[in-house]
């Protein structure tokens, strides 16, 4: 299990981590979810060994990392932007990968080759950049680390290969011993994929759990009523989002799916329709209440600065 | 058992050796590098050495005496791989992706910075091997030129054969440019661009030549303050300090003496030798320090800053007020000393907004220029004030005084006298006479009206010559006359217009050429 615990790190003295506590449980796909510049990038930078933090502890199975350099043979990491040599061809990087990670799967790498149709003899600078995804996403499938970490892995390619990844990635997870860590902005493909995942705002990671679980406590309702509503009737509700059209309400509510019924029951709507809800819905809306307790925050310190 | 322990960290484990052949397989521009340097260096120094020898031979002519110096080509294409390699070995500090990529790799960090300097070292000293052998050949094959038996170091080998020489020099020419490659290799990790790297390098290359002459053209200024005689460009005054000091900085000057040394059996052994082995140890010294440190900042090193701004305190921020430094103290106490003052402010500016890739003006620079500013001034009027530790002297002693060389040219009479004395009661009497004539010397160069000047050269027992040049305005000249009127009169000197031969008082003559010196 990778454990992160009061992770910071500073870059160009700007803080792009700080109180990050994070935990990866093995054999799981852990979805990285993040708005731009949240600090996805840098976290799994410093997860692989690339950034030292400045200050916290990573371990893996209770083993501190820092202490314990080899802990980092056990993780890869494919960047946004990943690097290969001056007319390095996919088999010259296959050799180079095959150094740090010794147990490179050379048959699975020839099945993978075959399967996205790569020529594995042509100079990488030579492929496109959908190519070139593949071609380190194939790399660090066949490398079989132990905890494989893909910066915006999906980037660039497209909704067939991307498909086939997915397929490839838990197919790849169910017969080895591997963890993947995967940042990506598009939280669809996310839920498809990911069995728990990590909102990352602001260098912190603000929620994260099991996937299913997770989505299994959101819910969607749609509400008529006889007459006009107002929101303070659904004050006793966990509500991440609500609209209210004379009638007609909208809301998405956090808790189980049979109380939330019951609750709203009591309000004696005309109608009641439960609608399935989105990864990407529950982090739009966690990042919405995030923002209003912000807004909150700061309204109350200005009150009382004011008083 | 102990000696093998310590020896283990010189070699590679085996998943280091698979790395270092995937590099050098992948990593072939190094090698076309290589053999292009090799073959300039094959086609345009030993081919043409070879011909001119077999010409030579061949149409009967005595073959010419070979000079050491061709064995020297060899180290200035070392010196071209110290700066290059480094540069090379290290470049994927300078882009994010491919830092990312090496330092995300399962590899000690202290060892794969061992395993890329071992690989541009190994690329390094193939090269020179390689080199060697065509220069070996042409030496071993002419058997031309040098007399090995009657150079200090036969003995040491008992024979006389030039290859072991050649072979010894280029033994002492690696061991330099594998320190010079480290101390390069110390800067190269401490840069964030390749931009930066070239030009960090290429200035610490150049600082102890800028160093060297700042501080001549710094002292000249003094000197020339001091001093009734105007020109005085007093180098000299660094000696000897100075010049072991450039002696043990300075590489070329190392091959040169290195060569001279091996090659020139007149060459004086004892201080060379005590020299070379010196500067042979402060430069192993400097290389364990340089691998040290830049190992230690390699392992530390935050790969978030690959194509940020180099800040390392070695780099830029150290460079930056050194140069200034040395150009404040170039212009010296000129006329247009605020002009200059000012001008070399804007330039250090520029210096520092190309450093920080921004144009932003902190408090501290300004104050750092300030003090510099202050501390050269202060600097200038110390040692004028100590007449340069009491080192600068209008005139020297009588008894250090071998010979004086004595030019006097009266543009107005059209007079010229010329002569090298050396009779002791003359040169006391022209030393006198030195001293007397000061008060009437000017050092207005005036295109107005004809000027007289003497020139004056004392050759002292130590070797040194001390050069004085004094003009005389039209008040000086008729002082100037009456000089040589008094000379020729005592019979000094006489009166001669053709300047070939110059007797003394003694009546004998001398050729100025066999009193060179």
């Amino acid at each position: 299990m990778l454990k992160i615990r009061g992770l910071e790190k500073k870059l160009q003295e700007q803080l792009v981590l700080h109180d990050l506590d994070m935990d990866v449980e093995d054999g799981c796909i852990y979805g990285l979810i993040g708005p731009n510049g949240a600090g996805k990038s840098t976290l799994l930078r410093v997860i692989a060994g690339v950034y030292e933090p400045d200050q916290g502890t990573l371990y893996i199975d209770d083993h501190n990392m820092q202490e314990n350099l080899s802990c980092f043979s056990d993780i890869l990491l494919i960047s946004d932007e990943p690097y290969y040599f001056h007319n390095a061809t996919l088999c010259d990087m296959k050799h180079f990968f095959k150094i740090a990670h010794p147990h490179l799967d050379e048959e699975y790498y020839h099945h993978l080759v075959k399967l996205f149709d790569l020529n594995d003899q042509q100079p990488l600078h030579k492929y496109s950049k959908g190519m070139k995804r593949q071609a380190f996403l194939i790399l660090g499938l066949c490398s079989t680390p132990r905890y494989l970490l893909l910066d915006e892995a999906f980037d660039g390619l497209d909704p067939h290969m991307r498909m086939l990844f997915k397929k490839e990635i838990v197919n790849r997870l169910e017969e080895k011993e591997m963890s993947v860590i995967i940042s990506s902005h598009n939280l669809k493909e996310m839920e498809e994929i990911c069995d728990r995942f990590g909102i990352l705002e602001q260098g912190k990671l603000i929620t994260s759990g099991n996937m299913s679980e997770r989505l299994s406590l959101v819910h969607r309702f749609q509400l008529a009523f006889k007459e006009h509503v107002n929101e303070g009737m659904f004050d006793a509700l966990s509500l991440l989002s609500i609209s209210i059209d004379s009638r007609i309400v909208n809301l998405v509510a956090e808790g189980e799916l049979q109380e939330l019924q019951e609750a709203l029951q009591r309000l004696h709507p005309l109608m009641m329709e439960t609608l399935p809800v989105s990864l990407e819905e529950v982090f739009v809306y966690v990042m919405k209440q995030r923002e209003e307790e912000r807004h909150g925050d700061q309204e109350l310190v200005e009150t009382v600065v004011s008083e | 058992m102990e000696i093998k322990n310590w020896l283990k960290p010189l070699f590679l484990s085996d998943q280091e050796k698979a790395y270092a052949k995937h590099y050098m397989r992948t990593n072939n521009r190094l090698a076309i590098v290589a053999a292009l340097i090799l073959v300039l260096f094959v086609m345009g120094y030993i081919m043409p050495s070879i011909l001119i020898h077999a010409a030579l031979s061949l149409f009967g002519g005595a073959p010419g005496t070979t000079n050491g110096e061709k064995v020297a080509s060899l180290f200035i294409s070392i010196c071209i791989l110290a700066y290059v390699l480094p540069m090379y070995q290290f470049r994927f500090l300078m882009k994010r992706s491919s830092s990312d990529l090496y330092l995300s790799l399962p590899i000690e960090r202290k060892r794969l910075f061992y395993v890329h300097y071992l690989i541009g070292l190994l690329y390094m000293a193939s090269v020179a091997v390689l080199e060697y052998i065509p220069v070996a050949f042409y030496y071993y094959g002419n058997r031309i030129g040098i007399t090995i038996d009657s150079t200090w170091h036969a003995p040491l080998y008992g024979t006389s054969e030039t290859l072991i020489t050649t072979l010894l020099l280029l033994v002492i020419f690696l061991v330099l440019g594998i320190c010079l490659y480290t101390f390069f290799t110390c800067f190269i990790v401490r840069c964030h661009t390749m931009l930066d790297g070239i030009l960090i390098c290429a200035i610490y290359t150049l600082l102890p030549l800028i160093i060297f002459y700042s501080m001549g053209f710094f002292l000249s200024n003094i000197s020339n303050e001091l001093l009734y005689s105007v020109e005085s460009y007093h180098f000299s005054y660094m000696s000897p300090l100075a010049n072991i000091l450039v002696a043990l900085t300075s590489l070329p000057w190392q091959m040169n003496a290195w060569v001279r040394l091996f090659f020139e059996p007149t060459i004086t052994t004892d201080y060379t030798c005590m020299l070379l082995g010196m500067e042979l140890l402060v430069w192993l010294i400097l290389g364990v320090i340089c691998y040290r440190n830049a190992s230690n900042y390699f392992v530390h090193l935050k790969s978030e800053d690959s194509e940020q701004p180099t800040k390392s305190p070695l780099t830029y921020p150290i460079l930056i007020p050194l140069v200034t430094f040395q150009l404040l103290l170039i212009i010296g106490k000129g006329k247009l000393i605020s002009f200059m003052i000012c001008i070399l402010f804007v330039c250090y500016l520029i210096a520092h907004f190309f450093a920080q890739r921004k144009i932003t003006i902190h408090v501290r620079m300004i104050a750092i220029y300030g003090a510099l500013v202050l501390t050269s001034s202060a600097l200038h009027h110390w040692l004028v004030r100590t007449n340069l530790f009491a080192m600068i002297y209008e005139i020297p002693q009588g008894d250090e005084v071998e010979l004086i060389r004595l030019e006097i040219i009266d543009q107005n009479l059209n007079y010229y006298v010329s002569a090298d004395i050396t009779n002791q009661t003359v040169k006391e009497d022209i030393l006198q006479a030195h001293a007397q004539w000061l008060p009437y010397t000017t050092k207005e160069q005036s295109w107005n009206y004809i000027q007289g000047h003497i020139t004056i050269c004392y050759l002292l027992t130590n070797g040194e010559y001390v050069n004085r040049y004094y003009l005389f305005d039209e008040a000086g000249i008729t002082h100037l006359q009456t000089l040589v009127e008094q000379w020729e009169k005592e019979d000094v000197i006489e009166y001669l217009d053709d300047g070939a031969y110059h007797p003394t008082q003694d009546g004998d003559t001398a050729d100025p050429a066999d009193t060179a010196g």
